[in-house]
């Protein structure tokens, strides 16, 4: 037999060789024996940290040019529900992004302006102030950068430029006086978006059961999670991708899914950079109350969490350019239906919020603006 | 297949030592029925070509280190030459698992499961092919070719090789090649300059078994 040394470099080690003990038990010297056993959830138990760097969710990270305040916050919050921040009149962040919906909007694609169907599925925002990049593709880094391009797209809210948004937001008294109090100035696209981020950044659902078990709380996963989580890190690879606290690696992958039919390729990532590479690959999401945003994917097209891991398990879809870390799993029923399980253990507390019931009101001398409908 | 660049730059590091009495072999690599050197690299590029000198010289194995990695779900590089008694190390630098094993002959082993940012090192005590695979990820397949000596190259079929520095003296000179006869010749190493010993392989699925003895 081979000699082999062990190097540890992380304090995980010393639990891990706990396990390489328990995986040689049985060793036998026959030509053919079996693969070692597979993990216990006893032995995830022991774990100090787990694989793939997840980890409950740490404090939410604050940009130092957006310090967070009551006020700020606050306003950020009256825009991100005020319709008014749309050129119709019709729409908000939040109808996209709705308190009852986890923040996405429970469709395959989201309605855009006038109800026009958008090529993609709304993400939530519930936790996306702890990725480092923001849209499917990866277009804007931040919270505050992402949100100037909804407000201003034709295709959503449609506010023409900054000025018309500006000259919106102006004449309406109260936001004056609250832009002028917490930015020092007349509202501008920078202080719109600063306050909505603010407000982002609160939106997040820390103390689920799975960062209860992370954080010590052996017995707040069941069984059939800690196997769904064994296999997330292990044999369905999950991990590979969805890792960190928040259950992503920032980072663009392409699953082989073919456009929906009479839906426009969509090249995601590409549009970005440029790169061959990159040819319809799409941002990892995040995993954290997965169950709460059906349907799933770019497109929307994976209806269930059950169906999502039917797509991994025949290694994705056909489309040219795939990823080479998808490949057919050969997972059982059992394990997919704990994959499942383990899931839904992501789910944390919902931020307590509802829409703010009082807006500021119109200056009824206001004459109006350019392009009013 | 991906050649171990730390063997390439063992190579070059041989290559530029200079010792006196000492000579070298050198030598195009050809697969047998194909002609020409365009058709020798369409045929067999990127395959390995494992050379070898087998003799009386000292043998001790490198100070330096093999590494193979566990890296986006597959072994990096899944090929490797190791001299017997070499380390060969194995680190985890994906998130996930792994757990690394071989059910080759006296070569097998079981590194059990261990996570991104640690290593295992396994040394091989028996010369030839071992098949490396991770009990958790099926698809992850590397191979470590042992050697007996510190006198070996990694061709490929249609391109040349070098193994310099070699001591003078008499050798058996050894090639495998996956899908061609194991092949030996003697050869005779001057103390200074080179010999020339073309490697003409024919193909054959035996090599593999061949290796395992």
């Amino acid at each position: 037999m081979a000699r082999h040394e062990i190097v540890y470099r992380m304090t995980v080690g010393v639990a891990l060789s706990a396990l390489l003990f328990l995986s040689l038990r049985g060793f036998s010297a026959e030509e053919h024996r079996p693969p070692p056993p597979a993990i216990t959830p006893q032995m995830l138990d022991t774990l100090k940290t787990l694989p793939g760097g997840l980890a409950a969710l740490p404090a939410v990270p604050i940009p130092a040019d957006n310090p967070q305040s009551v006020a700020k916050i606050e306003l950020g919050k009256k825009l991100f529900f005020d319709t008014r921040l749309s050129l119709d009149r019709a729409s908000s962040c939040s109808t996209c992004h709705s308190p009852e919906k986890a923040f996405a909007d429970g469709l395959p694609r989201a309605k855009g302006f006038k109800g026009a169907l958008l090529p993609r599925n709304s993400p939530t925002v519930l936790n996306a102030a702890y990725n480092s990049a923001q849209f499917w593709d990866g277009r804007a880094a931040t919270l505050d950068e992402q949100c100037k391009g909804p407000l201003l797209a034709p295709a959503e809210m449609n506010m023409l430029d900054e000025k018309h948004l500006v000259d919106r937001l102006t004449s309406i008294p109260g936001y004056r006086h609250d832009f002028q109090t917490i930015f020092g100035g007349s509202p501008s696209l920078d202080s719109v978006t600063r306050a909505v981020a603010a407000f982002e950044r609160t939106l997040v659902t820390p103390d689920s059961r799975f960062d209860r078990y992370a954080m010590g709380d052996k017995n707040a996963l069941s069984d059939a999670e800690k196997r769904g989580l064994i296999l997330f890190i292990g044999k369905a690879a999950c991990s590979e991708c969805h890792n960190g606290p928040n259950f992503t690696d920032n980072k663009y992958h392409n699953l082989g899914i073919a456009p929906a039919h009479g839906s426009p390729d969509d090249v995601g990532r590409f549009a970005v950079t440029k790169n061959p590479e990159d040819r319809n690959a799409f941002k990892t999401p995040t995993l954290r109350n997965i169950a709460l945003t059906a349907p799933y994917m770019h497109d929307g097209s994976s209806a269930t969490l059950e169906e999502v891991i039917e797509l991994y398990d025949r290694g994705g879809g056909d489309a040219p350019n795939k990823s080479k870390l998808i490949y057919k799993l050969n997972l059982t029923a059992q394990e997919k239906a704990d994959l499942v399980a383990f899931m839904k253990s992501l789910n944390g507390t919902m931020p307590q919020l509802k829409a703010p019931a009082m807006y500021p009101e119109a200056d009824v001398h206001s004459k109006g603006e350019p392009g009013r409908q | 297949m991906i050649r171990a660049s730390i063997i390439v730059s063992f190579a070059v590091a041989m290559f530029l030592t200079v010792t006196a009495h000492a000579g070298s072999v050198s030598g195009k690599i050809r697969l047998a029925n194909v002609s020409t050197p365009a058709a020798n690299q369409a045929a067999g590029e990127k395959e390995n070509v494992v050379i070898w000198l087998e003799g009386t010289h000292d043998s001790k194995p490198p100070e330096t280190t093999i590494k193979i990695s566990q890296r986006s779900l597959q072994f990096s590089p899944d090929f490797a030459i190791a001299v017997r008694g070499q380390k060969v190390e194995m680190p985890n630098d994906d998130d996930v698992v792994h757990n690394v094993y071989s059910f080759t002959g006296q070569n097998q082993f079981n590194l059990g499961l261990y996570a991104k940012g640690e290593s295992r090192t396994v040394v091989f005590d028996q010369t030839g092919i071992v098949d490396v695979f991770c009990s958790i990820h099926h698809q992850m397949h590397a191979r470590v070719f042992v050697v007996p000596t510190k006198y070996f190259a990694n061709g490929m079929p249609g391109h040349s090789f070098t193994l310099a520095d070699v001591p003078p003296g008499k050798y058996v000179l050894k090639a495998w090649h996956q899908r061609s006869h194991m092949m030996e010749k003697t050869i005779i190493v001057p103390a200074t300059g080179s010999v020339t010993a073309d490697i003409n392989l024919e193909a054959g699925a035996q090599s593999a078994a061949l290796a395992r003895q």
